[in-house]
């Protein structure tokens, strides 16, 4: 086990009152292994994921409670010194806008080699200039050499992205998380991109934390899913079996809500009302207002997580002992 | 079938910066390059293709908000290049839009009521207020908001509600023909189902047109009657949309659809995809401006551009390897 995230809770002090953004998520990344979080906006998957390498915008979010251990330590416990040469390092986070992470005054060749002049290694001006090309290539950046001097601007969306790529896996990381990052990518270049995500970690064995609202781009590539509403994961598991037989009613009610290829005219599935606000959470199961299988008692407790099997979890009060 | 929009040979050229290209003649940006396509009553008409393809070019031209550099627009039979200020303002209460980013399309300063009131307040201005107060609750109620958001700011709103305020807006006034430019491609998926089922029932009531743009293959499939792919300003394929997905012929639309991520874990993936990024329009390419990634482009693809050609009646394709 690579990382085990448990009881994770990270809460944002608002005026409106406590926004309990993360709440008691519990889930483990395996080596080379890549975990897919799906939810809808607000669900907390990206303050789950700010909070493993604890950048959460402090000090409205703190982590009050839970354990992060990674490689067997508990990353809550650490001071900040050493979080800075864990991030990057051993875990690179890539985000959803590439224009955001890179930046606009500096070049291109700069910005990479700045990932290495602060990740250890002291080398030399010209074994740096190298590395960069190097990493830059991995990416798929044509000819590198002659772009090292271009700003990001000069840089189409595709290949800033894969230039934030290349700064993250230049540490070369254990594990990486990334934050939906193909969000601002058109089709085909998305394409490409999760290939290269796919190839990265082929080579280098690296584990995958992939956040993001798109069913397709899961099930494409991930090997295991949790699936977040409200603050907290509701269902988890391997992905063929979440996507062949959905156990809880908001996975189950996502994937019958997706428009797909070949169903032309075809009423979609409605989940009614819309994501709870999560200062004003309803009692009992967060889902049960939107819920089409509500029963009587998920309006006052709020389900435990249910081992269906193996490595499936979730939490909804129909599937006692077991059985879905 | 009566054609409502017909549109015939349209181009619009956006001249770049006063300096001369390396050639001497001043740059051209070729946003949409000589495209033809009529939209039937009751029907709905998309086009689709990545960023830059100048879908959005397309609405904006319809919608009276760019001039076409050449190429004639009809809409009911009258030439959209010779109306009357009284026919503009006519014009304007047929045609009408939904924008992708409902919060940046609804002015943060006005109150529901007089957003979803104005197109009525201005065109009809010898109303009494209590006449429009009733229409406009009466459209809200349509659109399946409570009446008592009229008095709520946008920003009160969440994305779902903000979206069918602005279809609310579109279709006070009964309009012929609505543009839909990326109508769900904000809202998360249990919000999006919500909002292509109502556009689907409205069409449905009212007798509607839309004209669609999306980039979302999966979405458009689901609403479309009718279909373009447009590359770098000019249709590359288009057909019905049954036929066109079940059967795509040109590489990029096959690359397209390819390339859309899949609810389907294991699912073999077509291979090889599409190389590189979407050219620019400042700069095409000779011959078939898609032959630079195009897996099966031969010499003569950098020669002559592929003219849009019926394989049969109801599909048309632009590409010298199709045998028509």
């Amino acid at each position: 086990m690579l990382l085990s995230v448990e009881g994770l809770k990270t809460y944002c002090y608002t005026k409106g009152g406590v926004v309990k953004a993360v709440d008691g998520v519990t889930f483990s990344v395996n080596r080379g292994e890549a975990l897919g979080i799906v939810g809808e906006s607000g669900c907390g998957k990206s303050m789950t994921c700010s909070s493993i390498v604890r950048l959460v915008p402090q000090p409205a979010a703190r982590i009050v409670g839970g354990r992060i251990l990674f490689e067997g330590e508990d990353l809550i416990a650490k001071d900040e010194s050493a979080m800075r040469q864990i991030r990057g390092n051993k875990i690179s986070m890539i985000l959803q806008d590439p224009l955001m992470s890179l930046n606009p005054v500096y070049t291109i060749g700069n910005q990479v080699a700045e990932t290495f002049k602060v990740h250890g290694r002291r080398s030399s001006r010209t074994s740096i200039t190298r590395e960069v090309v190097d990493v830059l290539r991995r990416v798929n950046i044509p000819s590198p050499e002659q772009r090292l001097k271009d700003y990001p601007f000069q840089f189409s969306g595709g290949m800033r992205q894969r230039t934030v790529a290349a700064m993250a896996i230049a540490g070369e990381p254990k594990l990486l998380i990334a934050d939906e990052p193909t969000t601002s990518l058109d089709v085909t270049v998305q394409d490409q991109f999760l290939r290269l995500l796919k190839q990265m970690q082929d080579q280098s064995g690296m584990a995958l934390i992939l956040v993001t609202h798109d069913l397709g781009i899961v099930a494409e590539t991930c090997d295991r899913v949790a699936v977040m509403y409200a603050g907290k994961i509701v269902e988890s598991g391997d992905l063929q079996g979440v996507f062949a037989s959905p156990a809880h009613p908001y996975t189950e009610a996502l994937f019958s809500a997706l428009p797909r290829l070949g169903q032309r005219g075809k009423r979609l599935f409605q989940i009614k009302g819309e994501p709870p606000h999560l200062l004003h959470l309803p009692d009992g199961c967060a889902f049960w207002p939107r819920c089409h299988k509500v029963l009587d008692r998920c309006r006052e407790d709020y389900p435990p997580m249910i081992s269906i099997h193996e490595g499936r979890r979730a939490a909804c009060w129909r599937l006692k002992g077991g059985e879905a | 079938m009566e054609s409502v929009l017909k549109i015939t040979n349209l181009f619009k050229y956006f001249p770049r910066s006063s300096k001369a290209g390396v050639r001497g003649q001043p740059r051209v940006l070729k946003a949409v390059d000589g495209i033809t396509f009529s939209i039937e009553r009751g029907t709905s008409f998309a086009l689709a293709g990545e960023s830059g393809s100048g879908k959005t070019t397309v609405a904006r031209l319809i919608l009276l908000l760019e001039k076409p550099t050449n190429g004639s627009l009809l809409f009911e039979g009258k030439d959209l290049g010779s109306l009357t200020r009284q026919d503009r303002i006519w014009y304007r209460s047929q045609v009408r839009a939904v924008f992708q980013d409902a919060a940046g399309s609804l002015n943060p300063r006005m109150r529901i009521r007089d957003i979803v009131a104005e197109p009525v307040e201005i065109q009809h201005a010898e109303l009494p207020r209590q006449g429009v107060n009733a229409k406009t609750e009466e459209m809200l109620r349509f659109v399946g908001l409570s009446p008592e958001v009229m008095k709520n700011y946008p920003h009160e709103l969440s994305g779902g509600q903000k979206q069918r305020v602005a279809i609310a807006r579109a279709m006070i006034m009964n309009p012929s023909v609505v543009i839909l430019d990326e109508p769900v491609s904000a809202l998360d998926v249990s919000i999006r189902a919500q909002i292509l089922n109502l556009l689907a029932d409205i069409q449905e009531q009212l007798g509607l047109t839309y004209f669609i743009i999306a980039h979302d293959l999966a979405t458009l499939c689901h609403v479309s009657t009718r279909i373009g792919i447009m590359y770098l300003g000019k249709i590359v394929e288009m057909g019905d949309t049954d036929e066109l997905f079940r059967e795509p012929l040109h590489p990029y639309t096959r690359a397209l659809l390819s390339a859309m991520p899949q609810p389907e874990p294991g699912r073999v993936k077509q291979r090889p995809s599409l190389s590189g990024e979407i050219g620019s329009a400042l700069d095409l390419p000779g011959g078939c401006r898609f032959h630079p990634r195009c897996i099966q482009a031969e010499p003569g693809c950098r020669e002559m551009e592929p003219v849009l050609k019926e394989t049969n009646p109801v599909h048309l394709v632009a590409c010298h390897k199709v045998k028509t």
